[in-house]
């Protein structure tokens, strides 16, 4: 399950902004099967127009919101990886810093 | 955490300018808005050299009088401007001055764009045959 | 007037003269700290000692966490002046012939506390939490630029002069200049064709506030973009940051617009412009450019406190928050989706119905992000280790009207309950829930919470939990009373309320309004506590020795700001330098 080539819990998360994009499309079909008042170019398209964009950008701001934050959760996994197979950097630099200042802190 | 960057040297956190920095767009708004001409031309050139000051202080700028030219320079350009595009050329007179409600904000905004280049060309010929 | 431009310019020369003077006094800082620089024994205390002492500190700090306090001291200030507007409203109010002010004095009194209260206290006190705690939250030395901070700030007292000027250059004018009684919205042809020079005043102190806001914005999104630490990524940044950052890409967006509808309205008033004349754009015009600006704003406003609710209610829950991801996108969805509900103030104006359906939606949609924080807040609750201390309590009071407050504005944005609630004191009393009910209690949430960091003393908790009780019952007999009145039918702003039994079952309005009137004494009462509390604590309260004063630790959930007070704390055992400063604030303070 790679849906836009979000991993599956980013997907559940991002689930909560999927409920007003969904309302959002609800109204647009409804409005398109259903048009209550007549269509007008003008009118109809700004109706249109509003919906669409609104939700065009909520869904451009979450991808990216997800993107940047599964990007550093990777970064912040892989670092982890990394001092744990080295040796936790942070701590041990501060017991050892008398004798090899600064010999650890080479991320 | 606490070893915050230089501000100045004794004072690290301190800065006289912003206040002036507000207080003089405060006043040139009142001033140019309202239509009081002292207001606007003074609040003007506060606002004008306490950004050339802020500028010079931070190390944006080394000293503060292009800073001060320059705003001066824009000011009357912006009014000039103004002027062109919204006023007909016979309104362009000295007895004209005080009269229309336009044109007086503008000769405003245009006296303290010159006291403006003239305080920053003066600094500068000053300084320089001081030292 | 050759006179008085004669005067108005003498007074300027001297200001003039006055500053430049001052400022050269003031420039002799620098040409002598290099000489201090050296190891003697006066060199040393210069060093120090990284601000002036006394008021001229005040006038001159780029220090973020005494800007937090100044904007925190200039927002209580307004709530103040707001809330005594407020209750000269209400008791108005209390019989219908009204019982202390005139009409236009009503009409001023409601124009200045809607202006006040959001723009002079709600968006300063949220500046305040921002300005001491994200740097300290991100791990950041300071603003990023702090001077553009500083002047944020002092942009502000200019523009609550202007905003109040017609009350103090009434007397003086002999009502030439007058207070503006154009409500908070200002709407056209009204703010037009007022001839009152107040009206310009206040319009200018707007603009200022808002060109205040907007370089606050651009200096918390670049702080919290640049200057994070190494270990704060956007994976674990602080909800708070969280909401903050998207406050000021809204303000970014709004406040701009709101300051050239402005300026637009100025020129309209000034100099003859037809921006908002009927044979020029027409006044609905204003209308949709106040709300385009007007709906973020309350999103603006709301944002930041859902954060620190966000932030302090799972401290005393015991537990982590619940779905902090979803919090993080509503708080987004929220932010984008405020964009395109503007004309839902607007349905009752008869413009096209296909555009009102249009924006229906997107306001019903507008409320699921909402909802989802409120759900993941109860939850955070649930099971959880409750300690039911002030800010909790506030945080939990903040919910419970966050609710009521959120219902009816669902309510308002369908279009057929709209049409008949419009205007009414329903609207009233929605918007109070969340304003007073909702952004105020987490406001206090956000005071009692921080008070040991930017106090170092601990406030007095019975007054604490008096403030809450007082404000809770107050706000909510206050404005659920507002909400009957709606459905009964009275129209809102009225300086009085003499009409014809068949607008509205008179008898039953004078009650509500009674018991609004009553609800309203009783939140006075305990805003009378919370001063006096926070001023008397902050003076003579019992010193914080403890790093962890809430024993977060135990949980695992000291967050940054707190390990920063705990080093400082350590600092000033060890070091008597840090501990005359803490004086010198609390000494200074009660200069402003």
């Amino acid at each position: 399950m790679a849906l836009f080539g979000f991993e599956k819990d980013t997907l559940l998360d991002l689930t909560v902004n999927v409920i007003p994009l969904g309302i959002i499309l609800f109204f647009i079909a409804a409005f398109a099967v259903v048009p209550a008042f007549g269509t007008d170019p003008v009118f109809s398209g700004l109706q249109f127009a509003l919906m669409i964009s609104m939700f065009l950008l909520l869904a451009v701001l979450t991808y990216y919101a997800g993107r940047a934050i599964e990007n550093a959760e990777h970064a912040q996994e892989s670092l982890e990886e990394a001092s744990a197979v080295n040796e936790p950097e942070d701590e041990v630099a501060e017991f050892e810093d008398e004798d090899a200042p600064g010999e650890l802190e080479d991320e | 955490m606490e070893e915050q960057p230089g501000l100045s040297d004794q004072y690290r956190m301190s800065s006289p300018w912003p206040v002036f920095v507000a207080l003089g767009l405060a006043l040139s708004e009142i001033g140019v808005f309202i239509g009081l001409f002292p207001v606007a031309v003074f609040g003007l050139i506060l606002f004008g050299g306490s950004i050339a000051g802020i500028l010079t202080e931070s190390g944006y700028a080394t000293r503060p009088w292009p800073t001060l030219v320059g705003v001066g320079v824009l000011l009357v350009l912006l009014a000039a401007l103004v002027a062109v595009l919204q006023l007909p050329t016979s309104a362009f007179t000295l007895a004209n001055v005080g009269e229309g409600p336009l044109f007086t904000r503008l000769v405003a905004v245009v006296v303290a764009g010159a006291v403006m280049v003239a305080m920053g060309g003066a600094g500068s010929v000053v300084e320089q045959t001081k030292v | 007037m050759a006179a008085g431009d004669l005067v108005l310019t003498g007074l300027m020369a001297v200001l003039l003269v006055g500053i430049a003077a001052l400022l050269t006094r003031i420039e002799n800082w620098r040409s002598y700290t290099p000489l201090a620089g050296g190891g003697t024994a006066t060199g040393e205390t210069v060093i120090h000692r990284e601000k002036p002492a006394g008021i001229v500190r005040w006038l001159t700090t780029v220090d973020h966490k005494d800007i937090g306090i100044l904007y925190g001291v200039y927002a209580v200030i307004a709530f103040a002046v707001g809330g005594i507007m407020a209750m000269l409203i209400r008791l108005q109010l209390v019989t219908p012939g009204g019982a202390l002010l005139g009409a236009n004095a009503y009409n001023s009194i409601l124009t200045s506390h809607g202006i006040t209260m959001l723009f002079l206290f709600g968006t300063p006190i949220i500046a305040a939490f921002a300005n001491y705690f994200i740097p300290l939250l991100i791990g950041a030395d300071d603003m990023a630029f702090p001077r553009i901070n500083a002047i944020a700030f002092w942009l502000l007292p200019p523009a609550a002069l202007l905003i109040w000027a017609g009350f103090f250059l009434a007397p003086v004018t002999e009502n030439m200049i007058e207070p503006a009684q154009t409500a908070w919205t200002m709407y056209t042809p009204l703010s037009v064709e007022q001839t009152n020079p107040g009206v310009d005043l206040m319009l200018l102190g707007l603009h200022l506030s808002g060109v205040a806001a907007t370089m606050g914005a651009i200096n918390f999104i670049a702080t919290i973009f640049t200057e994070r630490d190494d270990d704060v990524s956007w994976a674990n940044l602080d909800i708070f940051s969280w909401t903050i950052l998207t406050q000021s890409a809204l303000i970014l967006f709004a406040f701009p617009l709101l300051g050239s509808a402005i300026v637009m309205l100025l020129l309209d008033r000034n100099l003859a412009t037809t921006f908002f004349a009927v044979e020029g754009g027409g006044p609905l015009l204003w209308q949709h450019l106040f709300w385009f600006f007007g709906h973020p704003e309350v999103y603006i406003l709301v944002l930041p406190p859902m954060g620190l609710v966000s932030l302090i209610l799972p401290k005393f829950a015991g537990r982590k928050l619940f779905g902090f991801k979803f919090v993080v996108y509503s708080t987004l969805a929220i932010g984008v989706l405020s964009f395109g509900v503007w004309a839902h103030h607007m349905f009752s104006t008869g413009m096209d119905p296909r555009l009102r359906a249009s924006f229906m939606a997107v306001s019903l949609a507008i409320a699921i992000p909402s909802a989802v924080k409120t759900f993941n807040w109860i939850t955070t609750m649930w099971n959880g280790r409750l300690r039911l201390t002030t800010p909790m309590l506030f945080c939990i009071g903040f919910i419970s009207n966050f609710i009521i407050g959120g219902v009816t504005g669902v309510f308002l944005a369908a279009i057929p309950v709209d049409l008949i609630l419009h205007d009414t004191y329903y609207v009233v009393g929605h918007f109070h829930y969340i304003v007073m009910g909702a952004i105020g209690f987490a406001a206090f949430a956000g005071i009692y919470y921080w008070f040991p960091v930017f106090t170092g003393r601990m406030y007095q908790r019975t007054l604490g939990k008096a403030h809450f009780w007082l404000s809770m019952v107050g706000t909510n007999l206050t404005f659920f009373a507002m909400l009957a009145l709606g459905y009964l039918g009275m129209p809102r702003r009225y300086a009085t309320y003499q009409f014809d039994g068949a607008i509205a079952p008179l008898a039953q309005v004078e009650t509500y309004h009674l018991l609004a009137t009553a609800g309203a004494l009783i939140l006075f009462v305990g805003q009378l506590i919370f001063v006096w509390n926070v001023v008397q604590s902050w003076l003579e309260g019992p010193k914080v020795e403890d790093g962890d004063p809430w024993n977060l630790e135990r949980d695992g959930m000291l967050d940054r700001e707190f390990q920063w007070f705990d080093r400082k704390l350590e600092t000033t055992v060890t070091d008597g330098g840090e501990e005359e400063e803490q004086s010198a604030l609390t000494g200074a303070r009660s200069d402003d």
